[in-house]
């Protein structure tokens, strides 16, 4: 909690004038885990644009105003309370895959990010089990060579990495 | 130009043993730089650079190439006679945006956080002076003489022209939300601006009063290539995963091509024949055919393949 607020004070203080402006460099982001499961189960669990509320524990809801079409945008609600709005980009069944991007122009308060893209992929590998990859990027908002450790590149991606590993356990967990 | 090329190609063949033409791919996330051979097509060696390469440029006689590195603060310099590393030299706070004179005695350096263009000289590879700009200069561009620099100034939504003789600013040509990818046509007064956030290219004709025509193109565009003899422009939309294909007679988009993700730096091949398109994300270079539009191969480079510039090296 202690961190949180420092986080939100450091935010503050840092947001600049232009809260449209990033950091020069995107960073990558991969995460893969094994599930236990074909990619068709795996794929009942996630397949749906708005099925994070149900199977990430840190996501309490999700609306998506055009369902799993193209441009759908979904809002969804963190812990806390923080909404986050990201555009269905790619949503290819056959193929197991999603790819979305958070909405231009939010200054996000759990993580120092301006922008944030995600691949989900299930990829089979045979007798009944697959791997579940995430491939993300972002950009963090904070603008100048020496960030404070909770705006840098690093500590966005020690959080992110945590909000990846926590909801791929779970989808793990709900497709096994 | 066109009867001083064989010319040119038989002193080049003399002068090294591998004349050819080669892209020099920044690749953000491994801290390399691709070299792909043309003639084959095939990554013959990656160069370790500064720290996240994003920008890239080649001096015209093909013997150095340049890349900026924002995150270590530094210009590499690359000898592409055997393709080493020459050295890192610290700029600034964020190199971005870099164009070498047509002289090549000239590199100048868009600092995405100073909001400066550093005017640095090739031979001492010292900082000669700095030209204040707007807030977070991102793409430039050189005019075919090296008389004029384009600046795209990305959060004041406009681009510069700067006179490279006085360093004085003479033109602020407003376009659209978040102009970044900068390129100037070879022989005509066009310079071509990708408006990040606007979601559309600026076409900026300066010979009519600097007129500006803005087209749509898909989501998040990056960067331009030109392709002057079919009078087209090709634009790399990140979020999409395409190239919009823009005839500039008919101001609109003929064609979007499908290509890797994260579409970022795209250049036209000096035989005019083919378009290289880095792809961030997938690690990999695509190219098109510029006759028939369509995809013809896949280069895997390394991760986070960014190549912002004009990244062939003819030598």
């Amino acid at each position: 909690m202690k961190r949180i607020i420092k986080l939100c004070l450091l935010a503050v203080f840092f947001t600049p004038v232009l809260v449209m402006a990033h950091g020069p460099s995107r960073v990558l982001l991969i995460e893969e885990i094994g599930i236990n499961a074909t990619p068709d189960k795996i794929w009942s669990v996630i397949g749906d644009f708005c099925s994070i509320k149900d199977w990430h524990p840190t996501v309490t809801d999700c609306t998506a105003d055009k369902g799993n079409e193209p441009d759908s945008l979904r809002v969804i609600t963190l812990e806390g309370g923080e909404q986050i709005r990201e555009i269905l980009a790619k949503h290819k069944p056959d193929n197991f895959l999603i790819q979305h991007y958070m909405e231009d122009g939010q200054q996000l308060k759990a993580y120092p990010i301006t922008t944030h893209g995600l691949t989900i992929t299930v990829s089979d590998n045979g007798k009944g089990s697959s791997t579940l990859k995430w491939k993300g990027a972002f950009y963090r908002s904070f603008q100048g060579p020496t960030p404070p450790h909770e705006l840098s590149d690093e500590y966005a991606t020690e959080e992110l990495t945590v909000f990846y590993k926590t909801g791929m356990e779970n989808i793990k967990k709900l497709s096994e | 130009m066109k009867y001083l090329f064989p010319f040119l190609l038989f002193f080049s063949a003399l002068s090294t043993v591998q004349a050819g033409t080669f892209a020099y791919i920044t690749n953000q996330v491994s801290d390399t730089v691709s070299v792909i051979d043309t003639s084959s097509n095939q990554v013959i060696t990656n160069i370790y650079v500064g720290h996240r390469p994003a920008g890239v440029t080649a001096s015209t006689n093909g013997k150095r190439v340049y890349i900026s590195n924002p995150e270590s603060q530094e210009i590499s310099v690359i000898d592409t006679g055997n393709n080493a590393l020459v050295r890192n030299i610290k700029v600034g706070d964020a190199p971005v945006g870099i164009a070498v004179s047509p002289d090549g005695e000239t590199l100048y350096i868009a600092d995405w956080y100073l909001n400066i263009i550093s005017v640095m000289n090739t031979k001492t590879m010292e900082i000669i002076s700095q030209i204040k700009v707007g807030k977070s200069p991102s793409g430039i561009a050189i005019s075919p003489a090296g008389d004029r620099l384009y600046v795209a100034n990305r959060d004041d939504n406009n681009l510069m022209i700067i006179n490279t003789e006085t360093e004085s600013i003479e033109s602020v040509i407003s376009v659209q939300t978040a102009p970044f990818g900068v390129t100037a046509a070879t022989t005509m007064d066009k310079v071509f601006v990708a408006n990040v956030r606007g979601g559309s290219v600026s076409i900026i004709d300066l010979a009519d009063s600097n007129n500006v025509v803005n087209i749509k193109t898909g989501r998040f565009p990056y960067a331009i290539a030109h392709d002057e003899l079919r009078n087209r422009i090709f634009v790399t939309n990140q979020h999409d995963g395409t190239v919009s294909v823009i005839s500039l007679a008919e101001e609109k988009v003929i064609k979007t091509i499908t290509v890797g993700d994260y579409p970022e730096g795209i250049a036209l091949h000096p035989s005019g024949e083919f378009i290289y398109v880095a792809n961030w994300f997938d690690g990999t270079v695509n190219i098109i055919d510029t006759n028939t539009l369509e995809i013809t191969g896949e280069i895997q480079t390394q991760d986070g393949s960014r190549a912002f510039g004009d990244f062939f090296s003819t030598h």
